[in-house]
């Protein structure tokens, strides 16, 4: 006859049960983001040479747990057109010295540690600039709004907005540079009075718009469900 | 004491001490550079990171290199 009932070993305690479960219904926001990307016709990839990166999967500073990155974003690179022209006059500004003749009476040695002390100025404010536009990014997750922006040289200023705050995401794309390139300015609004986030030059700014959107919408219908 | 101080100094020696001093403050700003390119590099994990940090690196080794090439040649 089969036992209905067994005791325990002695000295055997029963384990209560480990919180494994609960770490299995851990919410995945993968399968929502694929999703949302095949809505507005987007997939995994990079453009505009790294400042349109679809779903990069990097992390990035304070990302929270079930968190992803969707879009990272940085200005477009021919908004960096200033700096390098700038940098490539720096560049010649000693040899059209030269030419002119006017370190003629300088000691040798002076005129060439000067100009070795400006070649390595210039290589400096490329190293800053080129940082700078690389690390100023707006990024789009699936919870958030990132920006993060470097004011100067050790200044970073991170500022976030929760997509179920969004009141209204907008654009601006105009002009002939704008235009040809495809570029413009994003600007996320919330409900708090002159809270806006910002993403600068960013290209197809239509697109980031209609994704922050969809995941915005994505998200209410989540916590609606109290997911 | 004072004035034999004072007359020893030429005005070759005095834009000297200038130079390699203003030098030395620009070994400064490298730092500050390095340190710049450090902070960028938490920000998110990319291959740049560790390019800006290199360069920027190289260009306080520069800097230094320079102060000591300037006090040979000047």
């Amino acid at each position: 006859m089969p036992d209905i009932y067994q005791a325990m070993e002695e000295g055997r305690i029963e384990e209560p049960p480990r919180p494994r479960e609960k770490l299995a219904q851990k919410y995945d926001p993968k399968p929502m983001i694929k999703q949302v990307l095949e809505k507005c016709g987007e997939w995994p990839r990079q453009a505009m040479m790294g400042a349109y990166c679809v779903a990069p999967g990097k992390r990035f500073i304070n990302e929270q747990e079930d968190e992803e990155i969707v879009l990272l974003l940085r200005a477009h690179p021919i908004t960096t057109i200033k700096w390098l022209f700038w940098a490539g006059i720096l560049l010649i500004v000693p040899v059209a010295f030269e030419a002119t003749g006017i370190f003629g009476s300088w000691p040798a040695g002076v005129v060439l540690v000067g100009k070795m002390q400006w070649y390595l100025m210039v290589f400096a404010f490329i190293i800053h600039e080129f940082l700078k536009w690389y690390y100023s990014v707006f990024i789009v997750t699936n919870e958030r709004v990132v920006d993060i922006d470097f004011v100067n040289f050790l200044t970073r200023v991170v500022s976030y907005t929760n997509l179920n705050h969004i009141e209204e995401p907008s654009m601006v794309a105009g002009g002939l540079f704008k235009s040809i390139f495809r570029y413009g300015d994003v600007f996320v609004a919330t409900a708090a009075e002159g809270q806006t986030t910002e993403g600068r030059g960013v290209p197809y700014p239509n697109q980031v718009i209609r994704i922050i959107s969809e995941l915005s919408e994505e998200l209410e219908i989540r916590r609606e469900r109290g997911e | 004491m004072m004035e034999a101080f004072l007359t020893g100094l030429s005005v070759e020696l005095v834009m000297k001490f200038l130079i390699v001093g203003g030098m030395v403050m620009y070994c400064g700003f490298g730092v500050v550079l390095f340190m710049e390119a450090k902070v960028m590099a938490e920000t998110f994990d990319s291959r740049i990171g560790n390019l800006g940090k290199m360069a920027a690196l190289l260009h306080l080794a520069l800097a230094v290199g320079l102060v000591a090439l300037a006090v040979v040649i000047l």
